[in-house]
């Protein structure tokens, strides 16, 4: 069944429902709840987001865009469910003046993107979010509306390996490997040696796909956390629910700059409630308590249950790779920015703030990133390096196709190839549902599939040894289950 | 000319480049949205100001002769159901708060000890000696 033409868009898109909200802190992507008319199973949602781009005939030929999903509470229940979206009144034709969007065909969420070619300060516009006719908003007592800024990345051809990084996957002599079609057979040499034919299912970069734009934040993954029932919570965070008010919820002490903490602890049926104090005052979610930080403290099984639940998929390490140098030719030990030189962030400035940066700068041909070695030994406000009046990749510290911090920060949780069961992961994206425990379970989403990848605040950088590089796998076979200081990570989708 | 220039620029370390470049441009924040949107307040979201709010007894422990005063601090409830359960679970009483008081009656409860719920969510406990 297509739209019913008779309910005009323009006439939902201005309806104000009846409805209170607000916007989480300043961000560059704003979204927001506008209306609903449950007669015909439509919530209106704005989205806003700056430095937006769509390029065609430039480099690097795609567009950002921002991954919208929600989760409902009926009234009474404190567990949170996916709000399930239905093509059944979707038509694509029905765009809006500044935006594109589109329906994942799982119906778990909605894609939009610029529609017009360039860039643009600043876009916003309102769009249509249909769901599943079984979805009441009589019975409905909340909505949580999230969004994502992530970056497209094309169909093409991209090297792996560059010929001289530590276990690199590489062609025959260590020679970089050219990715250019839906099948691969490593001829790696060493340790890695993965002898794996992948199978046309496994994502392996050549096909496009959507990668977010930055890392895991503390407050995605505390958002996260305050959706999820008492269990899923104990599972899902180091320190028991039942804890006293102010303890740190991922590591047993605060350190490292995460400022999760358990602002109220669970009680009867109640779950916990998590907050962000990073500087441990007392007061939960101010504006310079970390919520723009990258989070880290994060193994396999919460990046998984993160992504499965917000309808999204990890990346595999050639999708890594292939975001860092798209279709250029590899140099020897390069980082992400496409060059092997690099300025050390050292000083931080308006720290813990949306606005924290670092005072040190990239050049032309050195990118601004924070690793080797860390003065402060933590990770630093996601896209730090990407300041407004920055608009180099290099200096940016930027991938390719633009998304940022892919070198350094924190180690980023990929599937990686050279495990016997890498061959069951494919494209296939989370449903936005989690098991009783609170892990995923998505087919092929295994323990025994995961690599570290692009370095973190602690990796180093020399001529015989710098683990953030592009093609480096220093950490191919580190313990996933470890909840480490030093890992995050970032998810994709495909369509 | 151009040429020349470019040569020029080349020479002294500056890469002319024709790419777009915004996307490689940031800003504050991050990538990241959240809207909290409240549709029916049944007393189990986790706004921050309906968290603060304690049920005042008074006097508790109390007597069965004399009437139990209810009183919400902080509360900025629309709706508010105050329900008593004895210790096995068994409803006792279910009342609505007017202007966030209630009292109950003398000669209401007998002696024991009773469990208070706000919303089903707030709970605290009374003793009738």
């Amino acid at each position: 069944m297509i739209f019913n033409k008779h309910i005009s868009v323009k006439s939902i898109l201005t309806f104000v429902g009846v409805c209170f909200s607000f916007f989480s802190n300043a961000t560059n992507v704003k979204v927001k709840w506008i209306s609903h008319q449950d007669t015909y199973k439509i919530g209106i949602v704005e989205v806003a987001w700056d430095n937006a781009w769509r390029y065609e005939t430039l480099e690097p030929n795609n567009h950002d865009a921002v991954w919208v999903f929600a989760k409902y509470r009926n009234k009474y229940e404190y567990n949170w469910r996916h709000l399930d979206l239905t093509l059944d009144k979707f038509d694509p034709t029905l765009n809006q003046n500044q935006l594109n969007y589109r329906i994942h065909p799982n119906k778990k969420g909605i894609m939009v993107w610029p529609k017009n070619i360039g860039d643009y300060e600043t876009l916003t516009d309102r769009i249509p979010l249909p769901y599943h006719q079984n979805i009441n908003f009589k019975d409905i007592a909340e909505i949580s509306l999230h969004a994502i800024e992530m970056v497209y990345v094309p169909n093409g051809n991209f090297y792996l390996g560059d010929g001289r990084s530590n276990n690199s996957l590489a062609a025959k002599n260590n020679l970089p490997l050219l990715v250019n079609s839906d099948t691969l057979l490593f001829r790696d040499t060493g340790k890695y040696d993965p002898k794996v034919v992948l199978p046309t299912t496994f994502p392996n970069g050549y096909q496009e796909f959507y990668i977010m734009k930055y890392e895991i934040t503390q407050q995605q993954f505390l958002d996260f956390l305050n959706s999820l029932t008492q269990t899923q919570q104990e599972n899902l965070t180091s320190t028991s629910i039942y804890s006293n008010t102010g303890k740190s919820a991922l590591s047993s002490t605060f350190s490292n700059r995460n400022g999760i903490a358990l602002e109220r602890p669970s009680y009867n049926a109640v779950p916990a409630r998590y907050g962000l104090d990073l500087n441990q005052n007392g007061i939960y979610n101010e504006e310079a308590d970390g919520a723009t930080i990258a989070c880290n403290f994060l193994n396999h099984q919460m990046i998984f249950a993160y992504l499965d639940w917000a309808a999204l998929r990890p990346i595999t390490e050639l999708e890594f790779e292939k975001a860092c140098r798209g279709p250029k030719q590899p140099i020897e030990q390069e980082f992400a920015w496409g060059t092997n030189l690099a300025v050390d962030a050292k000083t931080i400035v308006n720290a813990g703030l949306n606005s924290e940066s670092v005072s040190e700068k990239g050049t032309l041909k050195e990118g601004l990133s924070n690793q080797n070695y860390s003065p402060f030994q933590s990770p630093l406000r996601t896209g730090f390096a990407a300041t407004k009046d920055n608009l180099s990749r290099v200096t940016s510290g930027a991938g390719y196709y633009g998304a940022l911090d892919l070198t350094g920060n924190l180690w980023e949780l990929c599937v990686a190839v050279h495990h016997n069961n890498s061959v069951e992961f494919s494209n296939q994206s989370g449903d936005g549902i989690l098991d009783n425990y609170g892990f995923s379970n998505e087919n092929g989403w295994n323990t025994s599939v995961t690599i570290y990848r692009g370095g973190g605040y602690n990796s180093g950088i020399s001529s015989t040894y710098r683990d953030g590089a592009v093609s480096d796998r220093f950490y191919a076979d580190l313990e996933p289950n470890l909840k480490r200081a030093t890992s995050g990570g970032r998810g994709g989708l495909s369509w | 000319m151009v040429r020349l220039l470019l040569f020029f620029l080349f020479f002294l370390g500056v890469t002319y480049s024709s790419k777009a470049q915004r996307c490689y441009s940031g800003g504050e924040g991050s990538g990241y949205s959240h809207d909290l949107v409240t549709f029916y307040d049944d007393g189990l979201n986790i706004n921050e100001a309906y968290e603060k709010t304690e049920i005042n007894i008074f006097p508790n422990p109390s007597n069965v002769y004399s009437p139990i005063h209810i009183m919400l601090k902080n509360s900025n409830l629309n709706v508010c159901i105050l329900e008593v359960f004895d210790l096995k679970g068994n409803k006792i009483l279910d009342l609505k708060m007017d202007n966030n008081r209630q009292i109950i009656k003398p000669n209401t409860l007998k002696s024991g000890v009773y469990i208070l719920k706000i919303n089903n969510n707030h709970v605290d406990k009374l003793i009738i000696l």
